[in-house]
């Protein structure tokens, strides 16, 4: 394993209000280049928080999180953290793909409008360049059919892949899932997990907030359980699902079997 | 006593220049008002949801306000009551041949005025129906708040904003009718000075109402055409012919083919 300076991600003692109500309570994870990433726990222990606040859909109040060694959201002036205008946060986000619950495809365009938006508009590629490489993405999410519907048109399962493929355009460095099978039926579930799948054997550096069990024993590198604001415990899959080595690990696995 | 029938049919099958003139400017009216309103609107409505408290305050202030006066109120007040003050006095300003006459200009801008505060409601309204979830997948795409303001919220607010904005329309064509207090010469105003010498008031006034109702009708049908190519996200992949299309929004349960499933 790579050691904390080869780490694409690292967040130190992250936290985070809502209000007088704290959600996370001093994170510290690391995700190192090429690593596929699982976070498991109940509703409510901050995981999607942290993953929202590694792209600055929300803001963190307190630590540090760094993605390819830049920090993200703030400036660090002797130890204080000064905010960064919002261009600068903008352009932070360029290099992190995020894949969300609801999907979140632009619904007035379509498949692939949705995916050579922001290639033409925030990297100024020319259109011939955008649709050559949506069509491409879209063959590999297995949506090359689809790529002139409109979203309403399409299942949750083509929909989400198709929002899976407009991540991707952007050529990220990082991609982030946000719970991405939940809003799915049982059927569709496979056919978006098998995409991230076949995206995680590519190489690419991913977090993935999910309650798939299975697909998270079967594809990460590395699994955390989050519990009330904080990482309890981090291990390899095989480690985590076998020997459980935390108190509240086997509680919340017991739970949801 | 009685209705005259060959006068009634006369004006309304040969109105003469002096009545489409009227009709011109009745529509034109309406139209700039309409368009200068919805400048207005979009500034305003984008205004009362600014970050900046003093925006907001001023955005608020100008809706409350316009939309606590009349519109007759406010025709007379931008014509007479500016010029009475000392303020500004509209005068008749001729472009590519065309004379706009004082009148016309308060008339136009005193609708517009009115329109504005309504439309920026409508239009306030349209930005906050856009679903949080789609600006956040296109800041999450890198796109910067005028990128996704242009591409997003505006195309998707359009969708929401576009009906009550029609019926807006429809209101405002008829509300034009309001201008003859100021002295614009359009239908209204020809109606009355023609009753005033012929004494046939009760024929001239059913073809005045027949001229605005072809005009409505004539804007349902448009808006219809508008609003289903905005619909194209849900609609199934063979549109409709252009004359069903019209059928439907004439007569929106005569077409089965045009039911949405």
């Amino acid at each position: 394993m790579t050691g904390a300076d080869a780490a694409l991600v690292r967040a130190e003692n992250v936290h985070k209000w809502f209000g007088q109500n704290e959600v996370l309570k001093g994170v510290s994870l690391h995700v190192a280049r090429g690593e596929v990433l699982s976070i498991i726990g109940p509703s409510g222990s901050g995981k999607s928080t942290f993953l929202r606040c590694i792209n600055q859909l929300e803001t963190y109040q307190k630590g540090r999180i760094h993605v390819g060694g830049e920090l993200i959201g703030f400036e660090d002036r002797g130890g204080k953290l000064v905010p960064l205008p919002n261009r600068r946060i903008v352009a932070q986000r360029r290099n992190i793909g995020m894949v969300f619950q609801q999907f979140n495809l632009f619904w007035h365009m379509t498949v692939l409008d949705n995916i050579i938006e922001a290639p033409m508009l925030v990297l100024g590629q020319r259109r011939s360049e955008a649709e050559a490489t949506a069509m491409a993405l879209l063959d590999r999410v297995g949506l090359a059919e689809k790529a002139h519907a409109y979203p309403m048109k399409l299942s949750g399962g083509q929909q989400q892949r198709a929002a899976i493929a407009r991540a991707l355009a952007m050529k990220p460095d990082l991609m982030l899932f946000d719970e991405p099978t939940s809003a799915l039926d049982p059927e569709t579930t496979g056919e978006v997990l098998n995409v991230i799948a076949d995206l995680a054997s590519s190489g690419m550096t991913m977090i993935v907030v999910t309650h798939e069990m299975a697909f998270a024993r079967q594809v990460s590198d590395r699994v955390v359980l989050m519990e009330n604001g904080k990482v309890d415990c981090e291990a390899d899959p095989e480690t985590f699902f076998r020997d459980q080595p935390s108190a509240r690990l086997k509680a919340f696995l017991a739970t949801i079997h | 006593m009685g209705f005259d029938w060959p006068f009634f049919w006369s004006r309304l099958t040969d109105p003469g220049d002096l009545y489409l003139i009227a009709l011109g400017r009745t529509v034109l009216m309406a139209v700039l008002a309409m368009l200068l309103g919805l400048v207005i609107g979009v500034l305003v409505g984008f205004g009362r949801l600014s970050k900046f408290a003093p925006i907001r305050a001023v955005c608020a202030f100008y809706v409350w306000l316009i939309r606590g006066i009349p519109v007759l109120v406010l025709l007379v007040f931008f014509f007479s009551g500016l010029a009475a003050a000392g303020f500004f006095r509209f005068s008749d300003i001729t472009l590519f041949g065309i004379t706009m006459s004082a009148s016309f200009q308060a008339a136009v801008l005193g609708l517009a005025i009115h329109e504005g505060a309504y439309m920026a409601e409508i239009v306030r309204n349209g930005i906050q129906a856009v679903q949080r979830g789609q600006i956040e997948a296109a800041k999450s795409l890198g796109m910067g708040t005028f990128q996704l303001t242009r591409r997003i919220i505006l195309p998707q607010a359009t969708r929401v904003i576009v009906p009550p904005l029609g019926n807006d329309f429809n209101h405002l064509l008829k509300t034009t009718s309001l201008a003859s207090v100021i002295g614009v010469q359009e239908i209204f105003q020809l109606t009355e000075s023609m009753s005033a010498t012929t004494f046939k008031t009760f024929e001239l006034l059913i073809v005045v109402s027949i001229t605005y109702l072809a005009l409505t009708t004539v804007w349902n049908v448009i808006q219809g055409l508008i609003e289903a190519r905005l619909r194209r996200h849900e609609r199934d992949e063979q549109p409709a012919s252009l004359t069903a299309r019209i059928g439907y929004y004439l007569w929106p349960r005569g077409d089965a083919a045009m039911e949405r499933r």
